[in-house]
């Protein structure tokens, strides 16, 4: 299965940038070691349907591509997508649908075919093996995490919860839809925010050591990227499993009942 | 003739890239629920691990859970088991030395019971399903910080009819795995390697410095043991690593310093 990046603006002074390298991440040991392929960076501003190209990068004689958002001026909760591609793909300035991205799984190895996504504030950093299936952008689906990673926080540490979706099919419009955060005990929804396509929904969350939070949309699927910080150099970024990991077996089947426990009983 | 010698050497090919026991995982439902293998330090570090109340979470209702913790040492001796109850979606372990028979640095697990009358309450929502822990591990120096989390990565373990820890993961052919990542110049890594399965396991440590390659190190871990490979800065910058290993999905944890400031992420 092959998969986007992504570059995000998350606003307060963050910046995030993406690694890759040409090594296959993962493989049978006799098999081609290396794989050649360039990146094309494409957005899309929250009231457009189109794709714009941001750039278009080679490896060159460097093992490593490096991007990283401040380079593209992106607004806060823009996302610059980063698909890899073949180096023979001749890349377009513009696309309504936004193309496949090349995998880069060369045996059958299992491969989450992942960059590291990273981000920095002044000296301090924090980095996750991040990517967005390419399946995923073809569904519209929904969306349902907890708190977890929010657990043992002290008072002075801000968080953040940066959903990010991309959704590769032709779009008409831009429709409206709602990135909710509520209480997993009572059900009851303490905030929503409006997020489109093809962007990321941020929620800045208070501190909530006390009261067990989920977050939520019934309009379409994203991943989620929970960004911890203060003013003394503390910064971790983690996303969290989908809801199909709580499963050994039959996830899809799990995650089906989960969601459907869960989203008949939010608002 | 042709065909049949196909047809077994794609059967070969699938069975080195299952990285649990085919037999075990398509012909038998586990017998208990089934934990990554995860790592604790408390040598400069306080190590929290969230924990999923796994039926809680399936039904939207809190209910109560015993959380079950068996520890192991960095030789993979069992070394402590810790139990709790808790009612709530996600409890918050913190892992101290008296759980861990004074071990500081080594693996655990996390298995789930509920009584019988939950689990005939709720018998037709769980059906086939078999629970998997992956929860979150936190990291922090300083108990005025945060923690820097990383979400399980691999593991496949459970418990038997007398509660002996079993694990579904297999040796299989030699697999080379490349994470996405640059070694920075300046910066300091530890690599944690956790042998989920109960035989030996090797790994031999790859240096990728533009066109050349090296053989850093090669090491031997016991089931169930836990390894620690030091990157230190005079050594090595700007490079990639690769690590050889008879696991289909050999991942680690990896702790990146740079002065006061670490990051935890997976590979």
């Amino acid at each position: 299965m092959s998969n986007y990046l992504f570059l995000v603006n998350v606003g307060n002074d963050i910046a995030s940038s993406v690694h890759l390298s040409k090594f296959v991440p993962n493989r049978l040991s006799h098999s081609k070691p290396e794989l050649i392929y360039k990146v094309g960076v494409y957005t899309q501003k929250f009231e457009s349907v189109s794709w714009k190209k941001l750039d278009e990068v080679e490896f060159g004689k460097d093992n490593n591509i490096i991007l990283d958002s401040s380079n593209y001026n992106l607004n806060i909760g823009q996302l610059a997508v980063v698909i890899p591609v073949s180096v023979d793909t001749y890349l377009e300035d513009e696309y309504l649908t936004l193309i496949e991205p090349l995998s880069r799984k060369i045996d059958l190895s299992p491969t989450s075919e992942r960059a590291t996504i990273c981000f920095t504030k002044g000296d301090s950093f924090s980095s996750y093996q991040g990517e967005f299936p390419y399946q995923m952008s073809k569904i519209k689906g929904t969306f349902l995490t907890f708190d977890s990673l929010l657990k043992g926080n002290s008072e002075n540490i801000k968080t953040m919860v940066v959903f990010v979706n991309i959704h590769s099919i032709e779009l008409s419009e831009k429709q409206i839809f709602k990135l909710n955060m509520a209480s997993a005990t009572t059900k009851k929804r303490i905030s929503s925010q409006d997020y489109v396509y093809n962007s990321a929904g941020i929620i800045n969350v208070e501190n909530v050591n006390d009261v067990e939070i989920c977050f939520y949309s019934k309009d379409t699927l994203g991943i989620p990227i929970l960004i911890s910080y203060d003013e003394s150099g503390y910064l971790s970024v983690e996303h969290t499993h989908p809801p199909s990991e709580c499963f050994w077996n039959d996830n899809f089947k799990g995650q089906r009942i989960l969601k459907r426990e869960w989203l008949t009983r939010l608002p | 003739m042709n065909n049949l010698i196909n047809k077994i050497v794609n059967l070969k090919d699938r069975i080195d890239a299952s990285p649990f026991s085919i037999i075990q995982t398509k012909f038998f439902k586990s017998k208990s629920d089934v934990s990554d293998f995860f790592t604790f330090r408390l040598d400069e570090y306080e190590t929290i691990f969230i924990a999923e109340n796994s039926l809680a979470l399936l039904t939207a209702e809190t209910l109560n859970c015993h959380h079950v913790f068996h520890f192991f040492d960095e030789n993979g001796s069992p070394c402590g088991i810790h139990k709790v109850e808790s009612e709530d979606f996600h409890y918050k372990l913190p892992i101290d030395v008296k759980m861990t028979g004074g071990n500081k640095f080594g693996g655990f697990t996390h298995h789930v019971r509920y009584s019988e009358e939950l689990l005939q309450k709720y018998q037709e929502l769980l059906d086939d399903l078999v629970f998997q822990h992956r929860g979150y591990s936190g990291f922090r120096k300083d108990v005025n910080s945060g923690y820097s989390y990383v979400h399980g990565n691999f593991g496949g373990i459970c418990l038997d009819n007398k509660q002996n820890i079993r694990s579904f993961a297999r040796i299989r052919e030699r697999h080379t795995f490349s994470p996405q990542f640059i070694i920075k110049p300046n910066y300091r890594y530890d690599l944690i390697f956790s042998n989920p399965v109960d035989k030996e396991m090797r790994i031999k440590f790859i240096l990728i410095d533009g066109d050349s390659i090296q053989i850093l190190k090669e090491a031997r871990l016991n089931a169930y043991a836990t390894y620690k490979l030091v990157l230190d800065r005079p050594i090595i910058s700007n490079c990639n690593i690769a690590w050889e290993t008879n696991l289909p999905v050999g991942r680690c944890v990896i702790f990146e310093y740079n002065n006061e400031f670490f990051d935890v992420f997976h590979s």
